[in-house]
């Protein structure tokens, strides 16, 4: 019961903060070009949106690339014993850099809907920021976007891929 | 280079079938409907398409008809598209013919004909039906689908939907910009991309007036929904709050598009309401709430939700500001959409997998489908048929099933994985 509490009076100041980092887009609700990405048309007449040039993978420090994904069970958002340490050492790189921001991204395997799953990475990469919040890291170094099945690591429709998208990946 | 003697090569062998993305794959149901004669057409030589065939594929594809293979047909059409030999073609077990013409009028204006002849019992040797309209070259397939569209409505008195649109993304994997929001005619013909992404792109649907699409779109790398012309490609961006914005649903009065925002915290409904441009919280509940979708009348949003536990369908009513539980059969219920014309709704149930079903009003449910990584139903303006995306043969593709679960068939395409498939308003 405090537990839940605690989680989520702690997810609940997470959001103020959020909120506030990014006042500008909550304001604006209709169109605006600020944070639009187009950059034009494409031969057959599509708008083309998103920087080509924008690297996909890891950013983070080279000592902790090996160390960056945390795995799920099934329809869970539990972090296993066995990622603890792996999500402690990022906690305490962004606890000697005060200037490091750190994404949590949240994924899940293709089973389920796209929109359920959007929710359900979403509330993997919040278990992750609580836990690095409850380890003392400032949470203006910790954001979080879900990614759902879109972004699987691996591909197949089986139990081995599933296995290997059900994971929050720790990004900067 | 290699690109174009490709092109030329498809042209020649697909004379006047531009973009045929999807192919259709009959898996069940076939032989249930109607038998139904479609004859040759008698067409000027001008016409590069086959007005039957479209009209054919289009019937079969519906499940309620059986064409008859234009091969085992007599061949009895007339000058002016009437039926020579009932005899001949009452012995092919058909129940009704349609037969016609296309010809020249003017340049460039052609007069699509076609009439339909009872074959069997008392309607033997009589037209039921006679219609005439004028088309050019470039609608000639939309003039095809009006003949689908009067044929199917004479036998079930229900709307054919035959010219209708979908929209839907295609993963082209090792392009440059790999996620790609396209529309088709909802035979997967006239393909138009809309929008080509470097991120990934969710959950497009259309608005009422069949003009503008609403869809999920990663390409700043957080979810922001955006409101986008289809044929302008103009857009505005709807919301881009911190945390989740996704699963937008128009309703179909036109006024407000309901979403799932995380913004306040847990995953809940709310909408953007298109005349005051505001907008306004729906649900307030500590799980998971969303894919929200509106009933027919738009008084009504039915979503997903976990606050009895695992994942079942709930309504809430805006004239009582009620939630009620929709959903109590299955493990979970997820992503319902109305089946208009009906009390009964779409979803996904996890059983063996997950699956489309139906759910009467009464509550109970059926399987429509024996796969086991079915998502994003979408259902045909008429309630007919449900379109959604699935994994066949190792690929992730679009499929087909009558809301009776009769017919199936699956949607192969040559041009990537596509999923999220949004069935587009009757606009005609």
């Amino acid at each position: 019961m405090l537990k839940k509490y605690l989680s989520l009076l702690i997810c609940g100041s997470c959001f103020c903060l959020l909120t506030a980092c990014s006042s500008s887009s909550n304001t604006s609700s209709t169109a605006s070009a600020d944070g639009d990405a187009a950059i034009g048309l494409d031969d057959d007449g599509a708008l083309l949106v998103g920087d080509p040039n924008v690297q996909n993978g890891y950013n983070g420090p080279d000592e902790l690339k090996d160390k960056n994904t945390v795995y799920f069970a099934y329809n869970s958002e539990n972090i296993q014993d066995s990622y603890l340490g792996i999500i402690q050492s990022h906690a305490q790189y962004l606890k000697n850099n005060p200037n490091a921001r750190i994404i949590i991204e949240g994924h899940t395997d293709e089973r389920g809907t796209p929109e359920y799953n959007i929710a359900l990475g979403e509330r993997r990469a919040r278990s992750v920021a609580r836990y690095m919040s409850n380890l003392g890291v400032d949470v203006n170094q910790l954001s979080i976007v879900s990614y759902g099945e879109e972004k699987p690591a691996v591909d197949g429709h089986n139990e081995d891929a599933w296995s290997k998208n059900r994971r929050a990946v720790l990004n900067y | 280079m290699f690109k174009k003697f490709f092109t030329v090569v498809m042209l020649t062998l697909f004379v006047g079938t531009v973009h045929a993305e999807l192919q259709i794959e009959i898996t069940g149901g076939i032989n249930e409907g109607h038998k139904i004669a479609v004859l040759p057409f008698k067409q000027d030589p001008a016409v590069n398409l086959d007005v039957s065939s479209i009209v054919s594929a289009d019937l079969m594809r519906s499940g309620k008809f059986s064409p008859l293979p234009q091969s085992s047909l007599p061949q009895v059409v007339s000058a002016d598209g009437g039926i020579e030999n009932v005899d001949a073609l009452s012995a092919t077990g058909a129940e009704v013919a349609v037969s016609g013409i296309v010809n020249k009028t003017a340049d460039n204006k052609f007069n699509v004909e076609f009439k339909v002849t009872g074959l069997a019992g008392s309607n033997k040797g009589r037209v039921l039906s006679h219609f005439r309209g004028a088309s050019s070259l470039s609608t000639m397939r939309q003039a095809a689908h009006r003949v689908s569209d009067r044929v199917y409505e004479l036998f079930t008195k229900q709307k054919g939907c035959f010219r209708t649109k979908i929209a839907y993304v295609v993963y082209k994997r090792g392009a440059t910009f790999p996620y790609q929001l396209m529309t088709s005619d909802y035979d997967g013909y006239n393909e138009v991309p809309i929008v080509k992404s470097t991120q990934p792109i969710m959950t497009p649907v259309w608005a009422p007036d069949g003009k503008r699409v609403a869809y999920v779109s990663f390409e700043n790398r957080k979810p922001a929904i955006f409101v986008q012309d289809i044929f302008t490609k103009k857009r505005t961006r709807l919301s881009s709050f911190t945390g989740l914005n996704s699963s937008p649903a128009w309703s179909p009065d036109g006024t407000k598009i309901a979403m799932t925002l995380s913004k306040d915290g847990q995953p809940d409904i709310y909408y953007y309401d298109l005349t005051t441009s505001s907008f306004v919280r729906v649900t307030a509940d500590r799980s998971i709430d969303t894919e929200p979708t509106w009933s027919e009348d738009s008084r009504t949003l039915f979503f997903t939700s976990e606050r009895g536990g695992k994942a079942q369908i709930y309504k809430f009513d805006f004239a009582t500001n009620k939630v009620d539980r929709v959903t109590y059969q299955g493990a979970r219920n997820l992503s319902a959409k109305t089946i208009p014309g009906t009390n009964s709704l779409i979803v996904i149930t996890q059983v063996n997998g997950f699956r489309v079903a139906r759910v009467d009003a009464d509550g109970s449910i059926y399987m429509l489908t024996t796969s086991s990584l079915d998502e994003s139903p979408s259902v045909a303006p008429n309630g007919s048929m449900v379109i959604y995306s699935t994994v066949y043969q190792g690929r992730k593709g679009l499929a087909l099933v009558s809301s009776d679960g009769r017919f199936k068939a699956n949607l192969p395409s040559s041009s990537g994985e596509i999923s999220a498939p949004s069935w587009g308003p009757n606009v005609q």
